[in-house]
């Protein structure tokens, strides 16, 4: 072979190498460095919206045809303002198995996609997307004179409840923000004091039914948190969403662990697709600390993460208490 | 087998005519029905011709901001993407040729899949097909680099290397794949399955430029087309210039083919199943081939792109599946009508 | 029959090869070959496999660039003019020519026409008229409808003829023109080269069948491992000793009554192949 090919393919290798390398790092952040999302200025209306590249937009008074095109506003928005005042939700709002409102969004008169055309016949006055939608259909809906709030996903519950008054900053629903995060508080402080004080907090490890684990900043690694446990996959030093082989999971051997399913409340026992054989040796499996959770906890990152660390609490400390969890 | 046998011109009037009621379909039909009449004022009103009110704003935001900078965008991918499997096909002798020979559509994947991981196309979203584009060009330079020697570069030759070239892509591309997130794998799997949904009047004055004077060029060597069908030593002695009649129209495909899949995603078939359609029709005469390629792709793609909007409504299905689940049957019903085309090979 | 297929030409014209040497994968294919071809000649180039016969045939036509001498038309080098402007001059028909597209007979004829059209140049009628005149003068009329993947490869080769002619070339290199072709056509080419031949093209072939080419052509060259061993008139090149020597066979030399013409016959060699490979 010529020199100057084996010049150019090592060349290509090596750009390869540093492409493939850059990709792995960058991975490491779950919301991985994408654009911030709107902010909002102004105490009463006009309000002005600032998308993450600066551009303002005047929300002139308090929005009366809010279409929602995210499952997390979905959820917000429902607990905020009246269902008058709720144009559209997604297609997932009505699905039970990740919804946690189906049945007032069915009370909704559309339900919608991250369609251009839909969403612009619907002619709302305020439009909730998430900040990771395409930034051609974003123009596309500006464009078209649509006022649009881009939703950025956080995951712990911190965010989340900055995520709710931001929420309620564009609606003018200030007050009833307050409400929810104090409920919300209220809840999760009624859970921290039924935690036994003096035992050490069990190993637990989220499982989900594809081999997905989460480790530190995620929702789930919070859910644990709160609920009183350690997060297994956090102490192993994983961040965000990564996969889980039968092996490591040997290796770590968690005292607990859940996956997530579609039925409405949580259930003994894991996916069958999890049921690896040689997992018997695993203390969880042994002690049957094994549980299904409602996938509509582990996707959500509205106020209802509050009751999955209620129902996680429950399965992970119901022994300590006495009882057996009855599930 | 029929070959039309009427004047060119009444073969492109015809296919435009086709196209241009192929789009007037695509601009009444979707999530939003539009009487056909609203539509041809409001062209007309905004070609300046008339003046008349008789729309609503969200239906002229509907047509004019969304549908019609999409139907255009169906029509100049499926004219470059045709376009260019025909001078695919010519070139390397070889019906089985698609636009993605040479590495321009695995290339183009992979750019747009790193943007997507890297979440680069939420800082400026020209980004990503501007990636993809770049990535495009550069597997193709790649699989030519690597297939020019002395000087010359052998069909043949080309063919195993971009063979070579799309492995390695696709290979890169799966490991992007496996250890993206979840929010960004669902985008690049929608990317991959080709889609138009987010097309803007950006991507229209983008795009046109490229795909309508690109095309305009590779007509006017439809005779050389036709004689380099003949070999090599016989198109040398016709006057013909081989070597850079081929240089020059595979870099004219390519860049038809990376400037349209740097925006719509990988969408197959339409390459590779149009021209045997348009050949059938018109014959394989390049001079009525080329043009009738670009038209029927450009209307076959119209026509898949609406089918995606309404066939499920309210889902939208990918692109791809549609040309897919159009190509592949006919496709198979041309192998077994004309296996005499296929027998030299 | 067909009227004079070139409407007039007393020109003549000259096409020379000054000492070409052609090199490939360093390989000498051929190495000195000086020879001149001039209108109204028919030339048949003779010799084994591997001789070059193909190579300087390209050569000929400009395909190839000769790595050493030159070959000028009418006194202008090749390499000096454009691939077209040879095209109107030269026409060289390979031996395979792929057709795999269905194009009807006509078209395949037109296209020989490429040279004389500018890219963005319409038909005119001249082109027509060539293309009359070149089916006409090969019979292949009757097939202008039809598609080139239809006929037989007899009629196939016609076409192409066609094509080459239509291109109104002053010299028509073929590379075995008869070969795969039934006698009826075998015959019908032999008589439209020689009538070519006598309306002032020079054609130049490269034959297989050396009783054809003591039969029909005027004039041979015989080539043996790239060099020009024989230049003449067919009887002169072509004789019972340089056989012997170039083509290492037996051959006998007869005569027909009739015409006089010449005809050849080779015996099969009696004894097989001796232990140490050597014949005979």
């Amino acid at each position: 072979m010529k020199r100057s090919s084996i010049s150019g393919l090592l060349l290509v290798g090596l750009a390869t190498a540093v492409v493939l390398w850059a990709a792995w790092r960058l991975n490491s952040s779950p919301t991985g460095g994408g654009p911030q999302g709107t902010r909002i200025q102004g105490d009463g209306f006009p309000k002005v919206l600032i998308d993450h590249s600066g551009r303002q937009v005047v929300l002139p008074y308090k929005p009366m045809r809010i279409a929602s095109v995210t499952l997390a506003t979905d959820e917000i928005l429902l607990a905020l303002v009246e269902p008058s005042r709720v144009l559209a939700v997604t297609y997932l709002a009505v699905d039970e198995r990740v919804s946690n409102v189906p049945d007032r969004a069915a009370a909704i008169p559309h339900k919608i996609r991250a369609d251009a055309e839909q969403i612009i016949a619907l002619q709302p006055d305020l439009v909730f997307v998430a900040s990771y939608l395409r930034g051609e259909i974003v123009k596309l809906l500006q464009e078209s004179g649509l006022v649009v709030f881009q939703f950025q996903e956080f995951d712990s519950i911190a965010t989340i409840q900055e995520n709710i008054r931001l929420v309620a900053q564009a609606v003018g629903e200030e007050a009833k923000a307050e409400g929810l995060i104090a409920e919300m508080n209220a809840r999760l402080q009624a859970v921290a004091s039924r935690l036994p004080q003096d035992a050490p907090r069990p190993r637990v490890l989220y499982w989900g039914a594809r081999g997905q684990t989460a480790g530190a900043e995620t929702s789930v690694h919070d859910l644990i948190l709160h609920a009183g446990g350690e997060n297994l996959a956090a102490a192993q030093g994983l961040v965000g969403i990564t996969t889980l082989s039968a092996e490591r999971v040997l290796a770590m051997n968690p005292q607990v662990i859940f996956s997530e399913g579609g039925q409405r409340t949580p259930q003994p026992g894991l996916p069958a697709s999890l049921l690896h054989p040689a997992l018997y040796t695993v203390e969880a499996v042994q002690r049957q600390r094994v549980f299904t959770l409602p996938q509509r906890y582990m996707t959500t990152i509205s106020q209802y993460i509050v009751e999955g660390v209620e129902a996680l609490a429950h399965l992970l400390h119901a022994e300590t208490a006495g009882q057996r969890s009855t599930l | 087998m029929t070959i039309v046998k009427a004047s060119p011109w009444l073969t492109i009037a015809v296919l435009v005519a086709l196209l241009v009621g192929a789009g007037m379909m695509a601009l009444a039909l979707g999530s939003v029905s539009v009487p056909l009449q609203e539509i041809v004022t409001l062209l007309l009103h905004q070609l300046h011709v008339t003046d008349d009110g008789g729309w609503t704003s969200t239906h002229a935001a509907v047509i004019l901001q969304v549908r019609l900078p999409r139907v255009l965008m169906a029509g100049l991918v499926g004219g470059g993407l045709a376009l260019s499997g025909t001078v695919m096909q010519g070139i390397f002798h070889n019906p089985m040729a698609d636009p993605g020979l040479l590495g321009v559509s695995s290339g183009a994947a992979l750019g747009a899949v790193l943007t997507l991981h890297l979440s680069l196309a939420t800082q400026h979203y020209l980004l990503l097909p501007a990636l993809a584009f770049l990535g495009g060009l550069m597997a193709a330079a790649t699989v030519y680099g690597m297939a020019t020697s002395g000087g010359k570069t052998p069909v043949a030759t080309l063919l195993l290397s971009g063979i070579a070239v799309s492995s390695f892509n696709v290979a890169l591309t799966s490991f992007v794949l496996s250890i993206s997130r979840e929010s960004v794998l669902r985008e690049i799997l929608f990317w991959l399955m080709g889609g138009l949904e987010a097309s803007t009047w950006e991507h229209v004055r983008l795009s046109a430029p490229i795909v309508l004077v690109g095309a305009a060029v590779v007509c006017l060597f439809a005779r050389d087309l036709d004689i380099l069908l003949y070999g090599e030593q016989r198109a040398l002695t016709l006057g013909v210039d081989a070597q850079r009649c081929r240089h020059l129209l595979l870099f004219l495909a390519t860049a038809l083919t990376a400037v349209v899949v740097c925006f719509s995603g990988t969408v197959g078939f339409v390459g590779l199943v149009v021209p045997h359609m348009l050949r059938l029709l018109v014959g394989p005469g390049h001079q009525r081939l080329l043009p009738a390629s670009f038209l029927g792709g450009a209307t076959f793609l119209v026509l898949a792109d609406l089918t995606a909007r309404v066939l499920v409504r309210p889902q939208e299905l990918r692109l791809g599946v549609i040309t897919a689940f159009v190509g592949v049957p006919f496709f198979l019903y041309l192998l077994r009508a004309n296996r005499r085309i296929l027998e030299p090979l | 029959m067909s009227r004079s297929f070139l409407a007039t030409s007393s020109k003549r014209h000259l096409l020379r090869l000054d000492a070409i040497g052609y090199r490939a994968d360093a390989q000498d294919i051929l190495q000195g070959i000086s020879l001149a071809v001039t209108s109204g000649e028919l030339v048949a180039i003779v010799g084994p496999n591997g001789a070059g016969k193909s190579t300087l045939l390209q050569v000929m036509a400009g395909v190839l660039a000769a790595s050493q001498g030159q070959v000028t038309l009418d006194g202008q080098p090749l390499a000096q003019l454009s691939r077209k402007a040879v095209a109107r001059h030269i026409a060289l028909l390979p031996q395979q020519t792929r057709i795999d597209f269905g194009f009807a007979v006509h078209e395949v004829v037109g296209m020989g026409r490429y040279p004389h059209r500018g890219r963005l140049q319409l038909p005119s009628p001249d082109d027509a008229l060539a293309v009359q005149r070149a089916m006409s003068a090969t019979e292949t009329l009757p097939l202008a409808e039809r598609l080139i993947t239809e006929v037989s490869g007899g009629e196939r080769q016609l076409v192409l003829f066609a094509q080459a002619l239509a291109q109104e070339p002053r010299f028509l290199l073929l590379d075995e023109p008869t070969a795969n072709l039934d006698i009826a056509h075998q015959c019908q080419v032999m008589a439209l080269l020689q009538r070519l031949a006598d309306e002032g093209i020079g054609v130049v072939a490269v034959i297989h069948d050396l009783g054809l080419a003591l039969r029909c052509f005027r004039r041979l060259i015989l080539l043996h491992q790239g060099r020009l061993v024989a230049d003449g008139p067919p009887a002169a090149v072509l004789n019972g000793q340089t056989i012997n020597q170039v083509f290492r066979v037996q051959a006998r030399f007869y005569q027909d009554h009739a015409s006089g013409t010449p005809l050849l016959w080779f015996p099969l060699p009696e004894k097989v192949l001796a232990p140490d490979g050597s014949m005979g």
